[in-house]
């Protein structure tokens, strides 16, 4: 047992040594996150250039979330905040997660910035001193990571992707007034996507829409749970759901084979084909967490205090592709002010 | 100690609780068991059930085990009674606990953090260590009785443990069932832990078994005294060890998963490799050793 106990040892001698060798490798790709000011402000304004440690735990590899990180670096940079910035992904393990999280409990990190729910449950299970600012996160009241929206109470608070669906669903009788049947396909896995489903029912019937939504549990089920949907509705609608969003060109390409008018619940949907949005862009939901994170760091503000928020700045976009191909008119009111994106 | 270490060796605690659930099926049984992806958050999700019922943690958490054994029934029942083979029959239960555990609660993500847990008792690792080393002793217990011996020799040889008139099926339904009530033990373990159960904690939880078990038996060459149950134990510990400083050494996040798995690789082909080149040793511990057969110890 004992020669035993020796090997292994050895054994996890000789992979840490690996790990050590690959972590060389990846020093300047650390460097690169580092986010610097420009110096002139800090020359005015700072006269001791304080640097922040801030530890990014995000999820999962996804375009919306990558996003929403890019945001909130860009926001600090913008907001002349000097940070340090960790970055881990836990690439959808939620153990993971949490490790990440103990890790930048450890480094005491100022801040640590999570993006998605189980990340930010993560973090709120990991430490209740440092301030935890979370993005990409629906409902973080159901999800308890704070009190309230007005007055989250503990070391926690953020912005939340709550979409303005009123307004999404509005955009099916502004284009089309005979859609009566909105489609949405959904993963059952995801807490956000379940809340968001709900939500279009409840709001459906005022608008006069009816919803009818499938469930899926696996990004191969998508194409099948389009071609079922699609025979039943008058339209789709994409809400922010990580896997749909991972395929959302099959859900635009076949909505367009069916010249079907497809409504996104972000401008990232837009980009890839879907018809139109007036919705949240994760890339400003990381700015508006970055003034979060400003607020306490350079202010000294409680996290307790800020309240979480949802999108201040919606977007309206469409695809000017799409909108040929269903031969729509580009002056259609329902478009007014909208970016065109090709 | 370091902050990351403990939480590291923490949840390799919890895992080996995993580990040896899939010890049973996997080295005792020769079943590649695929349920445990849905029992692991089937135990996390029954447990946080039971807890938000108002029902004292340590009954949650154990009544986890129970219906988790439930599962492992569903499995045996599949390929013993339908004889489907077992790896599907394992696919098709985690598949119907898919639906089951959103049903459980009505959603996929269960905060837990208003609700007491086990872990309010006393000290996260204290509890763990006796949680772990109670159920090794009981797994070791068990494994030496009459109905232990059966259970070891129907993975063995089969057709053996029919000679004696004994039905070799309902030994695999027993390993099966307390297989299956360790793994949803350690979910509900886990959901405490992190504070929250949530739908996807079961993916790939496999793959962690398996490379637990896989490195625990580095441990095994050399040895006959060290149990399958520490193995795993060992194992686990040492897995989630590794992937702790993988993290805290700051490697790309991107690489994390290919890590792992070259941790897997690197032990396999270290067991394999050993082999050879302690192959003269090996000559001489047959010699010794008059019998060459398996003893029941080695397991």
């Amino acid at each position: 047992m004992k020669k035993g106990i020796v090997k292994l040892l050895v054994l996890l001698l000789i992979t840490m040594l690996v790990f050590t060798g690959c972590s060389a490798n990846d020093t300047p790709s650390k460097e690169e996150g580092t986010v610097t000011n420009g110096s002139q402000s800090s020359e005015q304004n700072v006269p001791e250039e304080v640097v922040f440690d801030i530890g990014i735990s995000q999820l999962a590899d996804h375009p919306a979330l990558d996003d929403a990180r890019r945001g909130f670096e860009d926001g600090l940079k913008e907001l002349g905040v000097n940070a340090n910035i960790h970055y881990q992904n836990s690439q959808g393990d939620i153990p993971t997660s949490l490790t990440i999280a103990e890790k930048f409990v450890k480094d005491k990190v100022d801040l640590i910035y999570a993006i998605a729910t189980p990340a930010a449950q993560s973090a709120k299970q990991a430490t209740s001193d440092i301030p935890i600012i979370f993005s990409a996160v629906t409902d973080p009241v159901d999800a308890e990571l704070v009190d309230s929206m007005e007055s989250p109470g503990g070391n926690v608070t953020g912005t939340s992707d709550l979409t303005p669906m009123d307004r999404q669903l509005q955009l099916f009788k502004d284009l089309d007034s005979n859609i009566k049947k909105v489609g949405i396909v959904f993963n059952t896995s995801e807490p956000n996507s379940q809340i968001q489903v709900d939500m279009a029912k409840e709001l459906a019937p005022s608008i006069d829409l009816e919803i009818v939504e499938v469930g899926i549990s696996n990004i191969n089920d998508i194409p099948q749970a389009l071609d079922s949907i699609m025979k039943k509705v008058d339209a789709i609608y994409t809400i922010t759901d990580n896997m749909v969003a991972s395929a959302i060109n099959v859900v635009s390409e076949k909505a367009i084979a069916n010249k079907m008018i497809t409504v996104g619940a972000e401008d990232s949907h837009v980009k890839d084909g879907i018809l139109v949005t007036d919705g949240l862009s994760y890339y400003e939901l990381g700015r508006q967490s970055a003034a979060m994170a400003k607020e306490i760091l350079v202010d000294g503000k409680s996290p307790a205090n800020i309240p979480s928020a949802t999108s201040e700045n919606t977007k309206k976009a469409f695809n000017g592709e799409t909108l040929k191909v269903l031969e729509l008119d580009e002056n259609n009111p329902a478009l007014q002010g909208a970016e065109k994106v090709q | 100690m370091n902050s990351l270490i403990v939480t590291s060796i923490e949840q390799g605690l919890i895992f080996a609780v995993l580990a040896m659930g899939v010890f049973i099926s996997y080295k005792i049984l020769d079943i590649a068991d695929l349920s445990v992806e849905g029992t692991f958050p089937f135990g996390a999700f029954l447990f946080a059930r039971f807890i938000s019922m108002g029902i004292n943690p340590v009954i949650s958490t154990f009544s986890a085990f129970l219906f988790g054994t439930l599962a492992g029934l569903l499995t045996a029942t599949l390929f013993t009674k339908l004889r489907i083979k077992p790896l599907l029959s394992g696919i098709l239960t985690m598949t119907i606990l898919y639906s089951v555990n959103l049903k459980i609660n009505g959603k996929s993500n269960i905060p837990l953090f208003k609700f007491s847990s086990i872990y309010d008792l006393g000290s996260k690792m204290l509890i763990l260590v006796l949680i772990v080393v109670t159920i090794k002793i009981l797994l070791d217990w068990f494994l030496k009785t009459e109905m232990g011996y059966l259970l070891i020799a129907t993975g063995d040889n089969e057709s053996l443990v029919r000679s004696l008139g004994e039905d070799s099926n309902k030994y695999k339904i027993l390993g099966l069932m307390i297989s299956n009530g360790l793994v949803a033990l350690s979910g509900a373990l886990m959901a405490q832990f992190q504070g929250f159960a949530d739908i996807t904690m079961g993916s790939s939880i496999i793959v962690v078994a398996l490379a637990s078990i896989i490195i625990g038996d580095t441990i095994k060459k050399n040895s006959n005294i060290v149990k399958g149950t520490t193995r795993a134990i060992l194992g686990a510990v040492a897995y989630k060890i590794i992937g702790g400083i993988a993290i805290d050494l700051g490697l790309n996040p991107n690489d994390l998963k290919a890590i792992n798995a070259i941790i897997v690789i690197a032990f396999i082909s270290y067991n394999n490799f050993a082999i050879d080149i302690f192959n003269i040793f090996k000559k001489k511990e047959v010699d010794n050793n008059a019998n060459g057969t398996k003893t029941i110890e080695e397991f």
